[in-house]
């Protein structure tokens, strides 16, 4: 129930209705400045941005951009017509952002995957997360939300706004193709 | 690999839980949300609002001295004539013997520039004679051009009352706007 509470998502599996009004409550409250409603809907969705964004841009830098994928929400919160679909507005912010990111960024000489992870995180980790960055755009991102981030394809699909049917595929085929990857990478060793 | 495990993390699949184990050291970890107090769009707008505002109401004056200045009718050169003439007795009092005509009281703009001799008169008498030409100008102008406007004419001014009447309801959109967004703005202080 605490996790439906939040749900802003817009696919086939409909919550509560009450909850629907809990969540299309927090953006309105949000657009009016309340900090409050708005740690609230950041607690929520931040893993989510996270999760979208590690799928895409450097690790050190993911943190940053989280940030301003909110602020950015924030400031065009005017623009968002349906507080329901809020989970999926957000998610494609952030998909902008990281593409703003690759834009804007001067022209640097990638660094080894080394630099761009946490200093806890050990080769098999590194090698893992290489290969769910090569898959597929849908498939790593609906990936890196369910093994890093830990949600469940219900989950994914509540917040993301994608049907639960298409995170269910991509999660089939992305963990088949990611399991080929990392057996082709052992077989080498 | 068993499916209903990486869909809901039911029943059991070791290489998946491996993997989940490997990568949770990617795994977010909860920080401070940003402060939106130096990032309220509020605050943008309500710096935007009197510069809106005050477009506005210049585009406004704008078009109405404009509209304004095309539709006055310019200066009639024999009626300044008879008006001079009934005032200094050297003519006939016509300009007293017409109907009443004027409904419409049209605001006085000047058109030209008054020429040196009429700014400094040379004498007094043509002074006071200036002076009475200035005071009865407005209304004879109003007596000697009637209402009958031609088609063009007609067409100009109701264009020019539109035009005033959607420029005043825009502005009042405006103004109800910021009213509305300053009350919301309390609203929402009072809430917290």
């Amino acid at each position: 129930m605490a996790r439906n509470l939040f749900f802003f998502g817009r696919s086939a599996a409909a919550p509560a209705p009450e909850a629907v009004v809990s969540g299309a409550q927090l953006v309105e409250r949000a657009r009016t400045g309340d900090q409050e409603a708005f740690n609230e809907i950041y607690k929520k969705f931040a893993p989510m941005v996270h999760g979208i964004l590690l799928s895409r841009v450097p690790y050190d830098e993911v943190k940053d951009i989280v940030q301003d994928v909110f602020l950015t929400a924030y400031k065009n919160l005017h623009s968002l017509r349906d507080a329901n679909a809020f989970g999926g507005w957000l998610a494609r912010i952030a998909r902008n952002q990281a593409v703003e990111y690759y834009r804007s960024s001067r022209p640097t000489v990638e660094l080894a995957d080394d630099h761009s992870a946490p200093r806890n995180a050990g080769a098999e980790a590194r090698e893992a997360l290489s290969a769910i960055r090569s898959l597929p755009e849908a498939y790593r991102e609906t990936l890196v939300l369910r093994l890093i981030e830990g949600m469940t394809g219900k989950e994914i699909a509540e917040k993301t706004g994608l049907k639960p049917e298409s995170v269910r595929v991509n999660l089939h085929r992305g963990m088949e193709m990611l399991r080929q990857r990392l057996g082709v990478t052992v077989t080498r060793k | 690999m068993n499916e209903e495990y990486l869909w809901d993390k039911t029943g059991d699949d070791a290489e998946i839980e491996s993997l989940e184990a490997q990568l949770a050291v990617f795994r977010y970890e909860p920080t401070a949300s940003p402060a939106l107090a130096e990032n309220s769009p509020a605050s943008t707008k309500s710096y935007r609002a009197p510069w809106a505002l005050g477009f506005a109401f210049a585009a406004m004056a704008v078009v109405a001295g404009v509209s304004l200045w095309s539709m006055l009718p310019s200066v009639d050169q024999e009626s300044e004539v008879a008006v001079a003439d009934a005032i200094s007795g050297d003519g006939p009092a016509a300009v007293e013997a017409e109907p009443p005509v004027a409904e419409v009281v049209r605001p006085h703009v000047f058109t030209e520039m008054p020429s040196a001799e009429k700014v400094q008169p040379k004498t007094y008498t043509q002074a006071k004679r200036s002076r009475k030409v200035a005071e009865t100008r407005s209304a004879v102008r109003v007596k000697q051009h009637p209402v009958e406007l031609t088609p063009e004419e007609r067409a100009a001014y109701d264009q020019v009352v539109l035009a005033l009447s959607i420029t005043s309801s825009k502005l009042k959109m405006v103004q109800d706007k910021v009213n509305g967004d300053r009350v919301a703005a309390a609203g929402g202080r009072d809430n917290k």
